[in-house]
């Protein structure tokens, strides 16, 4: 029972996570409709930054954590305007690829920068484990998740209540329309980027923490999974996000422990395959289909 | 020598010349063994980058898992040749048959979500598959597992003692098995299979309202190019002899979708040209493999902001178009005359008298708790052109929508020609006798007029993808026949000179005009028109008009027509169909429906159902 | 356009022509180094490079080889196995006599396939796979192997008295497979008993699920078939998920220190290593300050020191056979008997060396502290 439990836990650790990627996904997708392949690299950013100044330039960890956020706020704003603006009005699958360049262009900067071979963070806080009983649970996993349900409060509450929220969310019911009623589009979607950047950032920093190696590849894996945890859950849908990246968390942290470590990324990909089949839209997602 | 005969004539001296020169310097050992497996590796690439063009250019969708097909068709062959104790001549054409064919199940297996899922999901079901089969081959015992298969049968070693004639052998192979599929997509991508795949790329719902089953030929996009792709990756087994599934990963894929893209989506000499070029330069460029990816994913964004197209777009790089250069650069133009066929258009349409074309019994559907349709009784008899009209938001698309299949009603039903048509896919609707045009112009747009007008001809050709390939006599005479057709429509409308014309650069009333006669092209019984007269001046209206009645006069069909320029209403239409807030409030003739207070009511409006409207539009 | 596109045709042409250049009669001798330069492995093939290229360096200054000098061609496969089999190609059209390579164990797989088809002498400092000499007499290698050195530590952990044990591999991964199966059986029959096998997939980060299984099984002793990187993060994890047990690894796991932050982890982990700059022959010492002097800094991975000894007992055969050709070569290597840094050489049935095995740890800042040499 205790070992289930643990386990649970490790899904749930893993599972925000992907949350607060898959929010940066789900955030953009809503809007201008682009799976933006590149948010997965934008947490590589964030791990670098974080682990430069905090080893490099000595700065202490809050700095890091705000360095890690200003850079990828800015880089995420960046290619956004560089890339995937004058695409806007493109074929979706032009933009698509630029996504996947921007990615792979991303991934190879890095490499010529900073080489293959992965970086060692630091150990920025050290907590013994926390017991309960005979469930024993690490400091990392708990602070990632009580930072990410406040972060999930928070931006409901923000896209819920104030005015760029609203206008965030009127942008991604119908893009034309908001315009129309006097929304400045652009600077919603740069606000999308802007967040969704921001929290990749603070997610690269948590992922770090507990996994600390920074890698030019090591954007890509929880990228990916973070965007099928979007797509599980209803793409552009947020609170979807956050249930599809649980989800997938927990099924992933099962099927290791209680199918096969190795086929875990099949049954992810076997559990997406399925949903979508039965349920097109994701879990949360209502039935949609092009106006004729 | 007329001019397909000439461009197949080139073509193939051009190969042969080709090959005779490359066979040559490998025989004499001008190419060495290191540039000879370049070249093997070149020809594989160009298979890979092709088909996957089939899905991506051709098809229009995304496919991340590429190598994930290649990897089975490796293994499979190379299973096949480890284990079967025939001699490797027979044995390899068996294993690369069969290994193309398992890859062509998986992508049938893939095909199956396609058929619910469009863009993006799908391109990420691509992924998890290509994932999956690695994974999956890397945990069988039968694959070797993570070591991989090791001692395969080398091509360039196995036909004979000596070297370089096993050499010789081995190119000689790879490079006609590259020719042979090449002009088989080429040909294939000519049909009317292959016209029906490019169609859902421009436009899927229009394509499935012309008549082509979308879902079937998504399927067939993908099973041919997987096919292709186990081909390619079992020949790529028996050249480099040990494989193991890190081989087959995204990054390969990736690799070739930027081959594809470079080259140009739909352009299948663009894949071709992009692969080598791919291929040779960065074995020429050896000391600049750590820019190599880096470069690529620039090269990429670029081509993506500045030149979504390609290099060649969708166009061909053709040796008859450089022959015709060549002879225009010597001024030795050959005069030509084309004195095409002429051959009346007769419609064969039975008369179906004095009973109903299409008659809807209380149709009607709800959109959650909105009734957008209620109690619509309609019909339609044979040579009449009826209107339908309203406000805006009064349900009359919807309406067309229930007729053509988009939307399935939630109650009541719809005959036609006496028979329900419940249950029945919009193509398979087109093909009962119902053909629609858009209230925003859905055209094939990258594609000719004349192309546009072939695909709605589809279903009523008969030819099978693989006489497509083969270009058969079946499909040549089908193909003749229905572009004497296609061109006979075109005329009856004015609009022959079109025929070769990119139908999205045609102006405005000629697309509507095109749309009308693509939807004739698919033989209806019934002919429903959105807004014909949307975004037309006086003249064009007036001669769209003209049209209308010609096509009743000339195709025996029942119109049906929504529309919002009353003069064009009242001037053409027989009986009028007057719809508000989801139900029929008057029908009559053009003079009752003139005088119908209810309908001048709707339309000028009482205080409290102008709120009422407003309110129904937000 | 189109002539454009015919133009962008003859210039690949032109460029892919331009790299045949008729191969000129020099008066030097070409050896191939062949193995992964770059990319996340690269570390081992540069420091087999060093190796190779410190030995070679000494033996020109000495005279060189038949009277001749001697050079060394390097081509980077990036750790791929097609790109180690052109690698091959290109090399093979330069006059190439003899072949130093791979460093994976993958790679020197597909390097062996294309030499055992030409019989040219292959030596690779690094591949710990069983396969890659099986069957192929012109293959050699100058490293231990997986199961050797996995038996070797099966018999240690034994010898520590520790009775249970756990293991964590990489089931996608051919070297940490390997390790596995031989440390498994060995384990058995050493009377340990293995009481969690638990895999993780190739590029996970996550281990917490396995490790959470492993401390639920609660071993002594954790073996940890993987490379530096990977081993980092699984140390790491298993401490903030509080896993106390002793960490135990194979030679791929040499290059952990940099990849670590946390250097007190590394003082619970014990592995198994080609080389030790602790080890005491007269060889080793020289090899040590040689290399110290080179390149300014230790041999930190083994594999410069086999790399060195390869180049040796190639280079030697050389001279041994008397010429250049392929057969006699491979007769000479078969025969090698001599004392390199890594220990005594002499290569049995299989072209497998019969040599030393070293034990190592680490300090408290990362400083690697010789254990244990196991001679044969």
């Amino acid at each position: 029972m205790d070992l289930l439990a643990s386990q649970l836990i490790n899904g749930l650790h893993v599972g925000s996570i992907y949350a607060l990627i898959a929010l940066g996904y789900t955030m953009v997708y809503g809007i201008i409709k682009l799976i933006n392949f590149a948010h997965g690299d934008i947490i590589m950013v964030g791990a670098y930054t974080a682990v430069i100044t905090l080893v490099s330039l000595n700065w202490s960890p809050v700095a890091a954590l705000i360095a890690a956020i200003v850079v990828c706020v800015l880089l995420g704003l960046t290619i956004e305007r560089v890339a995937y603006k004058p695409l806007r009005s493109s074929p979706r699958i032009s933009s698509l690829i630029t996504a996947i360049g921007v990615s792979m262009l991303l991934q190879n900067a890095a490499l010529l920068l900073f080489g293959a071979q992965p970086r060692p963070f630091p150990i920025v806080l050290k907590v013994e484990p926390l017991r309960f009983g005979g469930l024993q649970i690490s400091f990392i996993t708990l602070l990632t998740l009580g930072v990410t349900a406040l972060l999930m409060i928070s931006l409901q509450t923000f896209v819920h209540n104030s005015k760029p929220g609203k206008a965030m969310r009127a942008a991604s019911e119908d893009y034309a329309t908001a315009q129309l009623m006097g929304i400045n589009v652009n600077n919603i979607i740069s606000l999308t980027f802007a967040i969704g950047s921001a929290l990749a950032a603070i997610g690269a920093y948590l992922y770090v923490m507990a996994y600390p190696a920074v890698s030019p590849t090591m954007g890509s894996l929880p990228g990916l999974k973070a965007f099928i945890a979007a797509v599980l859950g209803g793409i552009g849908i947020i609170p979807g996000a956050m249930l599809g990246a649980f989800v997938l968390g927990i099924a992933e942290s099962l099927a290791k422990a209680y199918i096969s470590s190795q086929m875990s990324d099949a049954v992810v990909y076997f559990i997406l395959i399925l949903v979508l089949l039965f349920k097109p839209t994701g879990l949360m997602g209502k039935p949609s289909g092009e106006k004729v | 020598m007329n001019k397909k005969t000439k461009s197949i004539a080139l073509n193939i001296l051009g190969i042969l010349v080709l090959y005779a020169a490359l066979s040559t310097l490998i025989g004499s050992g001008a190419i060495n063994n290191y540039l000879s497996n370049i070249l093997i590796t070149i020809c594989i690439t160009i298979i890979m980058t092709a088909s996957l063009n089939v899905t991506t250019g051709l098809l229009g969708q995304l496919a991340l898992g590429h190598a994930g097909f290649m990897a089975i068709g490796a293994y499979v062959s190379a299973l096949l040749t480890k284990s079967l104790s025939i001699s490797f001549g027979l044995s390899l054409p068996l294993s690369l048959m069969l290994g193309g064919l398992a890859a062509a199940m998986c992508g049938l297996l893939i095909g199956i979500p396609a058929l619910r899922l469009e863009g993006d999901y799908l391109a990420i079901i691509t992924l998890g598959f290509g994932e999956i089969i690695r994974v999956i081959i890397e945990n069988l015992s039968i694959t070797g597992g993570a070591r991989g298969l090791t001692r395969i049968t080398r091509l360039s070693r196995a036909f004979s003692q000596d070297r370089t004639l096993s050499m010789v052998i081995a190119f000689t192979l790879v490079f006609f098995i590259t020719v042979l599929i090449i002009s088989s997509i080429f040909t294939l991508g000519r049909s009317r299979h292959g016209r029906a795949i490019i169609s859902i790329r421009e436009n899927a719902i229009a394509a499935e309202a012309t008549g082509i089953p979308t879902t079937r030929y998504k399927l067939l996009a993908f099973v041919f190019a997987a096919f292709y792709a186990g081909i390619a990756g079992g020949l790529f087994a028996h050249q480099i002899s040990i494989i193991d599934a890190k081989m087959f990963g995204f990054n390969k894929s990736i690799e070739y979708l930027v081959m594809v893209v470079l080259g140009g989506m739909g352009s299948i000499t663009g894949s071709v040209v992009a692969s080598i070029v791919l291929v040779a330069l960065p074995e020429v460029l050896r000391g600049m493999e750590e820019y190599r990816l880096l470069i690529y994913s620039f090269l990429l964004i670029l081509m993506m902001l500045f030149r979504p197209s390609g290099l060649l777009g969708t166009r061909e790089f053709s040796m008859l178009a450089a022959w015709e250069a060549m002879e225009r650069f010597c001024s030795r133009v050959f005069k030509r005359k084309d004195t095409p066929t002429r051959m009346p258009f007769q419609p064969r349409y039975d008369i179906w008298e004095d009973k109903p074309v299409l008659e809807t019994r209380d149709l009607g559907i709800d959109f959650g708790g909105l009734k957008a349709a209620e109690d619509i009784n309609i019909h339609l008899s044979d040579n009449e052109i009826v209107g339908m009209i309203g406000p805006n938001g009064a349900g009359k698309t919807t309406v067309f929508n229930l007729l053509t299949g988009v939307y399935a009603p939630t109650r009541g039903e719809i005959m036609l020609l006496g028979k329900s048509i419940h249950g029945r896919a919009p193509h398979q609707i087109t093909h009962d006798g119902i053909a629609r045009t858009f209230q925003n112009i859905r055209l094939f747009n990258s594609m000719s007029a004349l192309d546009n007008v072939k695909v709605a001809f589809h279903s009523r050709m008969r030819y099978s993808p693989l006489s497509g390939i083969l270009r058969n006599a079946s499909c040549l005479s089908e193909e003749r026949g229905i572009d004497i057709r296609a061109r006979e429509l075109l005329r009856v409308f004015q609009m022959e000179s079109d025929a070769d014309t990119i139908a999205g650069s045609l102006p405005y009333g000629r697309q509507r005009k095109l749309e009308i006669c693509r939807a004739l092209a698919s033989n209806p019984k019934v002919l429903l028109l959105d807004e014909p007269a949307a975004g037309m001046n006086p003249s064009e209206t007036a001669e769209l008009m003209q049209t209308i009645k010609l096509i009743r006069d000339r195709f025996s069909v029942a119109i049906l027509l929504i529309e919002h320029d009353m003069r064009l209403v009242m001037g053409i239409c027989e009986r009028i169909y007057v719809l508000n807030y989801g139900r029929i409030i008057a029908h009559g003739s053009p003079e009752e429906i003139r005088s119908n207070p209810e309908v001048i009511a709707a339309y000028l409006g009482q205080p409290q159902s102008v709120q009422e409207a407003a309110h129904a539009e937000s | 356009m189109k002539k454009r596109s015919l133009f962008t045709m003859l210039v690949a042409a032109a460029l892919l022509l331009s790299t045949f250049v008729p191969g000129l009669a020099e008066d030097v001798i070409k050896i191939g180094g062949i193995g992964v330069l770059s990319g996340k492995y690269g570390m081992y093939g540069l420091a087999v490079k060093e190796g190779v290229d410190l030995y070679v360096k000494q033996v020109n200054a000495a005279g060189g080889v038949l009277g001749k000098q001697v050079e060394v061609y390097w081509e980077d496969t990036q750790g791929n196995a097609s790109e180690a089999i052109n690698a091959y190609f290109k090399l093979s059209e330069q006059g190439m006599v003899a072949y130093i390579g791979a460093v994976l164990s993958g790679e020197s797989k597909a390097l062996a396939e294309v030499t055992a088809e030409d019989g040219a002498p292959q030596i690779s400092p690094s591949a710990t796979d069983y396969d890659v000499t099986t069957g192929r007499p012109n293959v050699f290698r100058t490293c231990f192997l997986d199961p050797f050195q996995a038996k070797a530590m099966a018999d240690f952990i034994a010898n520590e008295g520790l009775k249970s044990v756990a293991v964590l591999y990489d089931n996608s991964n051919d070297y940490s497979l390997g390790l596995f199966e031989a440390f498994k059986a060995q384990s058995e029959k050493n009377g340990l008993s293995v009481v969690a096998a638990e895999s993780a997939a190739f590029g996970d980060t996550d281990y917490k699920t396995q490790l959470t299984t492993i401390m639920n099984a609660k071993p002594e002793a954790v073996f940890l078939p993987y490379y530096g990187a990977d081993a980092a993060l699984i140390l790491a994890q298993a401490n903030e998920l509080g896993l106390n047990a002793k960490f135990f690894g194979a030679d791929g796991i040499a290059d952990i220190v940099e990849l670590i932050s946390d250097k007190n982890l590394l003082t619970s982990l014990i592995y198994t290593d080609h080389f030790s700059e602790g080890a005491q022959s007269e060889a080793a010492q020289k090899f040590v300050a040689d290399y110290q002097a080179e390149y300014g800094k230790l041999p930190s991975i083994s594999f410069s020191a086999t790399g060195y000894d390869a180049a040796q007992v190639l280079l030697n055969a050389i001279e041994a056979a008397g010429s250049t050709e392929p057969d006699a070569i491979v007769a000479a290597i078969k025969a090698t008997n001599s004392t390199v840094v890594s220990g005594n050489i002499t290569f049995d049935d299989h072209n497998d060396p019969v040599k030393s095995i070293f034990f190592q740890t680490f300090d408290s800042k990362g400083n690697k502290q010789f254990i244990l040499q196991v001679d044969p």
